[in-house]
């Protein structure tokens, strides 16, 4: 009785599996993972026979397996519970937060980093006002103890060290805390940013202005890391803050040739809800408030936190331009006519978090 | 192909299992040798005639040996026919390591040769070899179908990574086998444990040793890596083997066991009665028999566990330090017979933590290629290079992983399957069991299932854009 009921049940799982796999349609894209899906690889006599052909199908079968979340959360929980073991795919679960696994300082990284906007400064902005922020990683207000974690001082100091002395540096860790960042993703989020906001108006000796107060939310926020939770963590609430100057403000994306909003609801159904700030990865930005009087200028080196507090400078500048150098190289800044590199009233501002800084080699 | 693979699982099994219980009992080796040869060429598609061709001449071979009737003429052909198989042994694997070697002395003298090693040669090297000896010897006839031969060396169960198969042990079967419920559902438990053990254990433990690899080195973290090398190797292995045997089982083949917990060995050599059974048989009926075994001069049986021991490490691989790996087994084998074998009998812990220990000093000179790392591994290891004797990291990771590893310490021991007998041995337990082992094996099979399909799992994260 017991192996006819091992031998049927597992030839039924074999079988079942197999012939709905067969007869399963293929899914795109994983939510979760945010990316696409295999395909069926196309056949070819050479991609037989260089093996690349029986490769990818791996990938697709794996790909496209029926119940592939379900398995995949049953292997989360079944991890978590059994083996007790709260990293996964290199994310690591407190309580309700999921915080990314870099801890190690990548030297040549910060190099990189540093030469790169060093070049920049010095071969544009030599006399303009020039400053520098380090957006800290959620790791850095993560309990202590859990985890290892990065050497925050070390980092920013041998960052500071690799620049020169005109940069001016803005020190936001005292002015966040761990209820800054979503509890899934990896970036701040708008709605807590009014002591960084006031923070860099202070360093950069701007007026301080009244943050803004009306806001729209959504829920659910799918956060980065939320597919490593496997369930175990409520989804986030995505929250963009609005003003008569954010409403007001022309946003010109120099890559699509074309305006656009600053804050997009309609992106909350991309893969990254994030996507609502300024549309998301988009190399070059230009933010134009036509109702500010006085004639002052940011040229914002940034990467996708840039995208959310950029809206919160409006209120200080005429003009800001958002630069993305991952997808725009820094040979290039001549080609946008948009800077006026000899303006008086211009400020630079280079605001990169730790990830970014930390893996750098993206930068052009 | 591997079989811890959804596409070895979900497609070619099914398909494969599917058209072997169709058939007549005639047509069942055509099906195996034909998924076989399949089996082989999804993973190596190049190599797929090597293998085909190298069973039609090992064939051949035999017949002609059989038929000699001059023993000096089976002994030339037998001579012939090893220097062609070692030969494409020795090219495939060892050449460019070869080359590399004399090039130590003779710098730029030779040009490397671009060569990918196809799977599963060592494995069916060895097979096609003991086949021809048995013959030579007149332990077995040679085979008299080609078809029947063709399958035993490409049977896809043991083809890739053993266990070492030898025509006696599976002849009577490849002509005639029985099936039975009890022996496929034995087979399919034997799969499940095996996979198991691979993607549960192995694959974990794997993962443990990178991050310990790619963290500061420290005293702890350094012992800890070299722990988490030998069960995740011995779980790796052993699960291939417990996949083999019962698929061989599912299929109507009793292949013979590899591993016999080898991880609660008394003494070296007792641990070389319980790892990889198979080969060591191998070496020890067909080179240190031969050589005369220990019915020799003192120096003799010297030179012969030498030779065996070289060989066994360069088996495993063409680096120094498979070789370093053998020759570390040779001198410890040799100490124990000539020495500790009196002391290790009456101290039988002192005999379990004394191999253990040297158990995890292997796997090091195993899993280090690069003899400079190698070093400082060991030194690290005994207190001879100054690195702290704990860090953060190391911390973390053992704490994260502690759970995985007294499991894995836990069923690198018969403990479980001592338990098991026991219950099973109980008669008022019978009912219960004859619903939940089914249950607990495709449950088990699920979460394989699981694990192999959370592999795949490659967010995109935002930042990398």
């Amino acid at each position: 009785m017991k192996d006819k009921l091992i031998v049927l049940s597992f030839a039924l799982l074999l079988f079942g599996f197999f012939i709905v796999s067969i007869f399963d349609k293929d899914i795109e894209i994983s939510i979760s993972e945010r990316r696409v899906l295999a395909t069926f690889p196309t056949f070819s006599k050479e991609a037989l026979w260089n093996g690349t052909f029986s490769d990818k199908l791996n990938t697709y079968t794996l790909d496209q397996f029926p119940l592939r979340e379900t398995f995949r959360k049953t292997k989360n929980l079944f991890t978590s519970t059994v083996y007790q073991k709260k990293e996964n795919h290199g994310s690591y679960i407190v309580k309700d937060t999921i915080f990314a696994l870099d801890y190690k300082i990548n030297e040549k990284s910060i190099s990189h980093f540093t030469n790169i906007i060093t070049s920049v400064q010095e071969k544009y902005f030599k006399d303009k006002n020039v400053y520098y922020s380090i957006i800290p990683d959620k790791n850095y207000y993560a309990p202590k103890g859990l985890f290892p974690e990065l050497a925050y001082d070390d980092f920013y100091k041998q960052v500071r060290k690799q620049l020169p002395t005109s940069f001016h540096e803005i020190d936001l860790r005292s002015f966040l805390t761990l209820n800054s960042y979503y509890r899934t993703d990896l970036h701040w989020k708008q709605e807590t940013l009014e002591p960084v906001v006031k923070q860099i108006q202070k360093e950069m000796g701007l007026n301080s202005t009244v943050f803004p107060s009306h806001s729209t939310t959504f829920f659910p926020f799918y956060g980065a890391y939320y597919s490593k939770g496997s369930n175990q963590i409520k989804a986030d609430t995505i929250t963009y803050l609005t003003s008569e100057t954010i409403e007001n403000t022309k946003v010109y994306n120099y890559e699509k040739q074309e305006f656009q909003l600053v804050h997009n609801p309609e992106n909350k159904s991309h893969i990254d809800s994030y996507d609502i700030f300024l549309d998301g990865a988009t190399s070059v930005l230009i933010l134009e408030n036509e109702h500010r009087r006085e004639n002052r200028e940011l040229i914002l080196f940034r990467d996708s936190f840039g995208s959310s507090i950029a809206p919160l400078l409006l209120e200080n500048y005429s003009k800001i331009i958002l630069i993305d150098l991952r997808y725009f190289s820094s040979q290039l800044l001549l080609t946008i006519p948009e800077i006026d590199f000899e303006k008086d009233n211009l400020d630079i501002l280079f605001l990169y978090s730790v990830p970014i800084i930390n893996q750098s080699f993206t930068l052009k | 192909m591997v079989f811890s693979s959804i596409t070895f699982l979900y497609y070619f099994l099914p398909i494969m299992l599917f058209f072997y219980f169709l058939v007549p009992w005639k047509l069942k080796n055509i099906v195996l040798l034909v998924s076989s040869l399949l089996f082989y060429f999804y993973g190596e598609p190049k190599y797929c005639f090597l293998l085909f061709f190298s069973s039609i001449f090992h064939y051949l071979m035999g017949k002609w040996i059989e038929r000699c009737s001059k023993k000096k003429g089976k002994l030339f052909l037998l001579i012939v026919c090893l220097l062609l198989n070692f030969g494409i042994l020795f090219y495939f694997k060892y050449y460019n390591f070869f080359l590399e070697s004399i090039q130590f002395f003779l710098p730029n003298s030779f040009s490397f040769l671009t060569i990918t090693l196809p799977i599963g040669i060592s494995f069916f090297t060895f097979q096609t070899a003991s086949y021809v000896i048995d013959i030579y010897r007149g332990k077995i006839l040679s085979s008299k179908n080609i078809l029947h031969f063709m399958t035993y060396i490409s049977m896809f169960p043991q083809l890739i990574a053993g266990p070492i198969v030898r025509y006696e042990t599976i002849e009577k079967e490849l002509k005639e086998r029985k099936l039975s419920i009890n022996e496929i559902s034995l087979g399919i438990q034997r799969f499940v444990i095996g996979l198991a053990k691979k993607v549960m254990l192995a694959d974990l433990l794997g993962e443990l040793s990178q991050r310990l690899s790619d963290s500061a080195p420290s005293f702890l973290g350094l012992w800890l890596r070299a722990l988490a090398d030998t069960l995740q190797l011995y779980f790796d292995f052993s699960g291939y083997s417990d996949m083999a045997i019962g698929l061989g089982l599912i299929l109507g083949f009793h292949f013979l066991e590899n591993f016999n917990y080898p991880l609660i060995a008394r003494s070296i050599t007792d641990f070389w009665r319980r790892w990889h059974i198979s080969l060591s048989s191998w070496f020890r009926d067909y080179l240190y028999i031969p050589l005369g075994g220990n019915r020799v001069s003192k120096h003799r049986y010297v030179f012969n566990l030498f030779c065996v021991w070289l060989a066994t490490g360069l088996w495993h691989g063409a680096s120094w330090n498979f070789i370093l790996w053998g020759l570390y087994f040779f001198i410890l084998l040799l100490l124990e017979k000539r020495f500790l074998f009196p002391f290790l009998n009456r101290h039988k812990w002192f005999g379990h933590l004394y191999t253990g220990l040297l158990i995890l000093i292997s796997f090091v000179i195993f899993n280090r290629t690069d003899i400079n790392d190698l070093l400082l591994t060991l030194k690290g290891m005994f207190g001879l290079q100054s690195i702290p004797f704990l860090n953060r990291e190391v911390l973390f990771y053992l704490k994260e992983y502690s759970v995985l590893l007294l499991f894995s310490i836990f069923f690198a021991t018969p403990l479980l399957k001592i338990g098991y007998k026991k219950v099973q041995e109980k008669k008022k337990c019978q009912p219960v069991l004859t619903l939940l082992e089914p249950l607990f094996y495709i449950g088990l099979f699920l979460l394989c299932t699981a694990f192999i399909i959370d592999a795949s799992f490659q967010p995109f994260l935002y930042f990398r854009f």
